[in-house]
């Protein structure tokens, strides 16, 4: 079992995917190196042994079947239960793509085989090249244009200007209070990905200029600049044995330094993400977000998922890959184990706090 | 054609199903994957990563599906909001 060292390192590791070593590989080109890649392969897969007609394909297990089993969209921002917890239960039979004999496989031992599936897919779907003419010789001045086209208006730009400059600011006092619950945590909460713990600056425009001009566009600047959660975002890795501890245990240190708690949304029942998204506030009025993952959700989300993840939010990306990369990220994130009593963890929304 | 749609109001704060920030959509097209899109204050739609970084929990508001006659009061309350044939867009 991998420990706290094959965490993705928190000095530079990139969000690429982790390259197999070769010692793990058999001989390439050899039989054996043959018979794993086939039955690496999705059961969709033409190349597949398992390849039938489509109909084959409906009968397959959950998490080769596609978005039309559970799990699927439909689950998708169905009506939240704001307070309650997940609904499924703890410790039952995961759906996964192995079966019950495989009692040998775990998540680590598929991560060779989760990259084989991710460099095939690049090969069948070659990354769709941008057609995007960016012109700004109309753009007002004091407005912003990305190399995506998503635009600011000067008054959209200035507002974000401030938040990127006060977030830049409060960040150094907020980290610096998160390294303290790192210290004093008492289920061995470690924080990964500090490196990238501050959202880039046109990372931050875009994802403003997205919710003001598609996502959200009944909010206001004002709005939109306050609500982004993520601009400082930190991570927690704890052993599932001790997850939940750990979620109440760190919660509370952070409540000791004066942050409060605005959301926390427990994605262990979901298919496509696994882990604990938490929203908090600074007395300050600023907001941070805090991830509680495994070092299996972690390295699921940050080094298997991640490309996948950023091509479905691809506008360029073909119908049908996208329903690929849904089925590819289901499966990975079925081989995760679930931490100990995990559904107890309630989701949570809080209204807005006071304005200052 | 798509063979399901399946409309979700984004909601946050104080807005509700009723008075959304906004409205999006997948549309899903049975065994060739799916496409989502979002409403604009033009009353057009266009492509969306909304339900995608929904679904990883990277979105900055809640998504809450709503029927489609509920998408249908959505968009008149929009109409009230932005004019009955929307603002134009400033990119």
């Amino acid at each position: 079992m991998p420990g706290w060292r094959d965490l993705p390192s928190q000095s530079g590791a990139r969000d690429q995917p982790a390259r197999l070593p070769a010692a793990d590989r058999p001989t390439p080109g050899s039989l054996a190196d043959l018979r794993r890649r086939l039955d690496a392969l999705d059961q969709g897969h033409p190349s597949s042994p398992r390849a039938g007609d489509p109909a084959d394909h409906k009968q397959s297990g959950p998490d080769d079947s596609g978005l039309d089993q559970d799990g699927g969209p439909d689950r998708v921002g169905g009506p939240r239960d704001r307070d309650g917890g997940p609904q499924d239960r703890d410790g039952g039979p995961q759906d996964r793509d192995g079966g019950p004999q495989d009692r040998n496989r775990n998540y680590w031992t598929e991560v060779p085989r989760f990259e084989q599936l991710w460099t095939e897919h690049v090969e069948r779907w070659p990354a769709a090249q941008p057609d995007i003419t960016v012109d700004r010789s109309r753009d007002p001045e004091g407005s912003w244009r990305g190399s995506g086209n998503h635009y600011l208006s000067p008054e959209q730009h200035v507002r974000a200007k401030d938040v990127i400059g006060s977030v830049r600011q409060a960040e150094a006092t907020i980290s610096q209070h998160i390294r303290e619950v790192e210290r004093d945590n008492s289920c061995g909460g470690r924080l990964a990905g500090w490196d990238f713990r501050l959202k880039g600056e046109d990372r931050l425009k875009e994802k403003i200029a997205g919710l003001a001009e598609t996502d959200a566009p009944d909010a206001s600047a004002a709005d939109i600049v306050r609500d982004i959660p993520d601009a400082i975002r930190y991570t927690f890795c704890t052993r599932p044995g001790t997850y939940r501890e750990a979620y109440w245990n760190i919660k509370g240190l952070l409540e000791a330094h004066g942050f409060k708690m605005i959301y926390s949304q427990n994605h262990w029942s979901d298919s496509q993400y696994k882990g604990i998204n938490t929203r908090w506030v600074t007395l300050d009025d600023q907001r941070f977000e805090l991830q509680f993952h495994t070092p299996e959700s972690f390295h699921a989300k940050q080094r298997i998922t991640h490309l996948p993840y950023e091509r479905t939010r691809n506008p360029l990306t073909h119908d049908e890959e996208r329903r690929q990369l849904g089925v590819f990220q289901r499966q990975v994130f079925s081989w995760l184990s679930r931490p100990d009593n995990v559904s107890e963890i309630p989701n949570h929304r809080r209204g807005r706090p006071p304005d200052a | 054609m798509p063979d399901k749609i399946i409309y979700y109001a984004v909601v946050g704060g104080d807005r509700t199903a009723e008075t959304p920030y906004g409205l999006v959509r997948r549309l899903e097209f049975d065994g060739d994957g799916f496409t989502d899109e979002a409403l604009r204050k033009d009353f057009s739609w266009k492509f969306t990563a909304a339900i995608v970084e929904f679904e990883r929990g990277e979105f900055t508001y809640d998504l809450v599906q709503v029927s489609h006659a509920q998408a249908s009061k959505i968009i008149e309350y929009f109409r009230e909001q932005w004019g009955p044939f929307g603002q134009p867009l400033d990119s």
